[in-house]
């Protein structure tokens, strides 16, 4: 993953002014409710519900090896992560999947304490893209992020202290191929 | 006199039933000289040996449980990490789509205002 330059630094600005606001926010945020969507994992193409806790955190962790890049990325991601939480779904036809359920993880993040710092409607594309951030005492500790196309959708929850220069790693990293075109940006 | 002997002897030497016991203990005695089977003597007559094959058997059978318990735990280790891994994959995608949604002019918004 290699976010442009105008992205990245809109995000980090975003990301910078719900920091400064912190003061007056709200205690850290459970884990979503994320729907079981048990019944999407037949109608889709592919799917992917993953759910991390800490333990299975902490258990992921000692398997890690540092020597290779990827594992040594990953370990520094997940310091002070408390959980992740998947559900990803890809499917052959449009529409397929209940957007009442993706709107219904959309409205927990209505709740207070939650700082809605991106929001990206493509009409030409039907691409809708949000991420939300919870931050306490000046320091991100929750994420969320909702994609949805027509023919697939995806909800990302990560509980706990986020590192955004950590997490921007991410570039490049875990098959995520970099993004030539926009090197130059 | 003769026959008063006679009759003392005939008292002393009659016939006495011995009783259960007699016969309990007779038969007790003679399963515990009972012959040993070749193959067991060593098991009766060297409880050295005896401990240490319980000892060894018991510490098969854990040496068995903790491998088995190592197997399930580095299992369940792999699986997380393999979650992992894809978790950070999916997660990188979902930021990829944002980017390239934000380059390709989608009506983006990015602030910090709760705006939902």
């Amino acid at each position: 993953m290699r976010m442009s330059g105008a992205f990245r630094h809109g995000m980090l600005t975003a990301i910078a002014g719900v920091v400064l606001a912190a003061p007056v926010l709200a205690a850290p945020p459970a884990p979503l409710a994320l729907p079981s969507f048990a019944d999407l994992s037949r109608k889709a193409r592919q799917s992917v519900s993953i759910t991390l806790d800490a333990s299975l955190l902490g258990l992921a962790a000692t398997f890690l090896d540092p020597s290779k890049p990827d594992d040594a990325a990953a370990r520094e991601i997940i310091t002070g992560i408390r959980g992740i939480y998947v559900r990803s779904y890809s499917f052959d036809a449009d529409f397929v999947y209940p957007r009442a359920d993706v709107d219904a993880v959309r409205r927990q993040l209505s709740a207070p304490g939650w700082q809605h710092v991106v929001e990206v409607r493509n009409s030409h594309e039907q691409a809708n893209v949000d991420i939300y951030m919870s931050v306490e005492q000046g320091r991100a500790n929750g994420m969320a992020i909702i994609t949805s196309q027509p023919r697939s959708f995806t909800i990302v929850n990560i509980v706990g202290s986020i590192d955004l220069q950590k997490l921007q790693r991410l570039e490049g990293r875990f098959g995520v191929p970099r993004l030539p075109l926009q090197e130059s940006k | 006199m003769s026959e008063d002997l006679e009759k003392t002897l005939r008292a002393a030497l009659r016939p006495l039933d011995p009783g259960d016991a007699f016969a309990d203990a007779v038969m007790a005695r003679v399963r515990a000289e009972r012959p040993v089977p070749v193959g067991l003597r060593w098991w009766r007559w060297a409880p050295a040996w005896r401990w240490a094959s319980v000892l060894a058997a018991m510490s098969c059978v854990a040496l068995l449980l903790v491998q088995s318990l190592e197997a399930h735990h580095a299992r369940q280790g792999l699986e997380a990490r393999q979650a992992l891994m894809q978790a950070l994959r999916v997660t990188g995608q979902s930021l990829d789509l944002a980017d390239r949604a934000v380059n390709e002019g989608g009506g983006a918004r990015q602030g910090s205002d709760p705006g939902v």
